[in-house]
């Protein structure tokens, strides 16, 4: 099977970075689309009163939207079919699940996990998680 | 330079993210339920018994009622503004800086204070959970001084410590899922029914006699007690109950389903805080719960001897106020940032780490403050704090809903309140009640609280905020 369209999960992280490049070589290979997403962390179990936390979710959002840029331009230059787009939502539900199903995702590439061991132990990793519960293919780059 | 000067609509509207309309009428409804149970009846019907006696019930009522006219109220607020944001960035929108850096302040007051109340109360049920156990606290390391007469204590050692572990957790960056939310509601609420099933049998009715033993408002010992000094200090069993008004923007058909997604959230958690404090008070007589003064429901279990009962309650509360204190002070150092980002707090509490996505040193600041209060402070000078801000806030929040359909009805509303303008105007009315039920002391702690506000905006927020550089062409519009 060709993969058709590559989803990248971009966070800054230069594990997420190596993620991007290996996922430009594939698209360039398979002529595939790519597609860039950076997810603001949004968790509906941290709503509060008098929707405190909103404000600092937007800004966050604004700020991807302007780091997606470069990387969208980069993308292009070497040629490919390329969307980028910043989402505000539960990071792991958004990767494993939403975006791969509304745009017909059939490979995700992600960055090995950045945390540290305890960090692990408590957050858990976005990446194993995706791997655990994606329907599609997942890439993860070291 | 204007102290009402306001932020312009279109910044904000520039990147607007349109939400789903997906919920319904009992969506909203287990939100509200959500957010109101779990932490003020765990620990503050103790102070509230000893303030009313067993009429502690109607007080829940009364302050019921406070939040069911402030919450239509704060739903047509939040639905004013286009996208979805905080009632201090509204605030900054509609009514101008100086309203917004005094509603900025309140909520700081109520964020950090209450995380503090909660752990107290964390405290309390920690310490039976480990006398179970066989371990004992010594006691001056359980409570903060003067928390019950007669007895020594000095430093409130848990509360501190969960207070610190809690910041570490939100600092790198956890946060907590919705459906680990709607668990711990399950365990809230399964907790209460099952207090209810198991203890009811125990009540002996001459306890409840006298029923009202300081009336409607009353001074005893030198500290205002009764029905309504109760409903004030109650009153915090309710807060969060404005969460399912800001949900307008997703809700369905709003202008029925978010009036009844609030009344039927507070008319359920009600008859459950009711039907809980008719027990407690019928099980063990009122002033038992001085000596049980951060965690009251054992004093019942105590009575009863329900040995097994009481370790179930205290890990399901342990369990719910644990990510009560976690979204407290989460909430708390997203008010901060937004203020520091608009310039009206230093820019130390908006710096955002790389790394963890957090607004890591505010964080740190607020949650080091936030424990040393949960360790020295006692519960009823917390909770009467949070509770004074808070009905601040709402007052603001009613007046400027009231206030906006005279100046401004043309403005766009997702949500209209009902019966405008008495439901604002009684709102208001409610909200000064429960503030003047409260102690004296307390008017003069939170007066101190915003003059060091007022001092704050004037002399650095008013110089430092990041609408002086557009100032020339913005002047005198509206």
């Amino acid at each position: 099977m060709v993969y058709k369209n590559i989803l990248v999960g971009l966070d800054g992280s230069s594990q997420a970075d190596n993620a991007f490049k290996v996922a430009c070589g594939l698209a360039n290979a398979l002529s595939a689309d790519l597609h860039l997403i950076w997810i603001v962390n949004r968790d509906r179990g941290m709503d509060s009163s008098f929707g405190v936390n909103e404000d600092f979710y937007r800004d966050q959002y604004h700020q991807v939207q302007d780091k997606l840029v470069s990387y969208v331009e980069d993308a292009k230059k070497a040629g490919l079919k390329v969307t980028g787009e910043a989402l505000v939502g539960n990071i792991k539900l958004v990767l494993a699940n939403e975006y791969p199903k509304e745009h017909g995702i059939d490979l995700i590439v992600l960055g090995n996990t950045g945390l540290n061991t305890v960090e692990k132990l408590v957050v858990g990793s976005h990446t194993s998680y995706v791997i655990r519960n994606s329907a599609c293919d997942v890439l993860v780059v070291k | 330079m204007d102290i009402f000067r306001k932020k312009d609509v279109g910044e904000i509207l520039k990147h607007s993210t349109p939400l789903k309309r997906t919920l319904r009428t009992w969506d909203l409804t287990f939100l509200g339920i959500g957010a109101i149970i779990g932490t003020g009846i765990f620990v503050l019907t103790g102070k509230g018994a000893l303030t009313a006696g067993p009429a502690i019930s109607v007080s829940f009522l009364v302050a019921a009622i406070c939040c069911g006219f402030a919450g239509l109220c704060y739903a047509e607020f939040a639905s004013m503004a286009p996208v979805a944001g905080s009632a201090y960035t509204y605030s900054y929108i509609a009514f101008g800086e100086i309203i917004a850096f005094i509603i900025g302040w309140d909520l700081i007051l109520e964020y950090a204070l209450g995380a503090a109340t909660v752990s107290v109360g964390w405290s309390g049920y920690f310490a039976n959970l480990l006398g179970n156990l066989g371990i004992h606290i010594p006691t001056v390391l359980t409570a903060a001084a003067g928390t019950t007469a007669g007895v020594t204590s000095y430093f409130n050692l848990p509360a501190f410590l969960i207070v610190l572990l809690i910041t570490w957790i939100i600092s790198i960056g956890i946060t907590q899922t919705k459906r680990v939310n709607d668990t711990m509601v399950i365990v809230k609420l399964a907790v209460i029914l099952l207090f209810i099933v198991c203890t009811i049998w125990f009540i002996k009715p001459h306890n409840w006699q006298p029923f009202s033993p300081y009336g409607l408002y009353s001074f005893h010992n030198g500290t205002a007690a009764g029905i309504i000094p109760a409903a004030s200090i109650v009153f915090f069993s309710f807060i969060g109950f404005d969460s399912v008004s800001s949900s307008a923007e997703e809700t369905i058909n709003p202008s029925k389903t978010l009036p009844r997604g609030i009344l039927l959230s507070l008319f359920i958690s009600t008859v459950l805080y009711i039907i809980m404090t008719l027990i407690m008070t019928g099980v063990v007589k009122f002033t038992v719960f001085a000596k049980y003064l951060n965690a009251p429901v054992l004093a019942v279990l105590h009575s009863t001897g329900q040995t097994w009962l009481s370790i179930i309650v205290s890990i399901g509360a342990i369990l719910g106020m644990t990510t009560v204190i976690l979204v407290q002070l989460y909430g708390q150092s997203r008010i901060s940032y937004s203020m520091s980002r608009d310039g009206l707090f230093p820019k130390f509490f908006g710096d955002v780490n790389m790394k963890y996505q957090t607004p890591f040193k505010g964080t740190w600041f607020f949650g080091i403050i936030t424990a040393i209060a949960g360790g020295l402070i006692n519960l009823n000078i917390l909770a009467e704090l949070v509770n004074i801000g808070t009905l601040t806030a709402f007052i603001l929040v009613s007046a400027g809903v009231l206030w906006m359909r005279h100046s401004h009805p043309e403005v766009h509303r997702g949500f209209k309140a009902p019966g405008v303008p008495f439901t604002p105007i009684i709102a208001i009315i409610f909200c000064l009640v429960l503030i003047a039920g409260l102690n004296w002391e307390t008017w003069i702690r939170f007066i101190v609280w915003f003059a060091i506000g007022m001092i704050l905006y004037f002399g650095y927020a008013k110089k430092h905020s990041k609408l002086n550089s557009f100032k020339p062409q913005d002047k005198g519009a509206d």
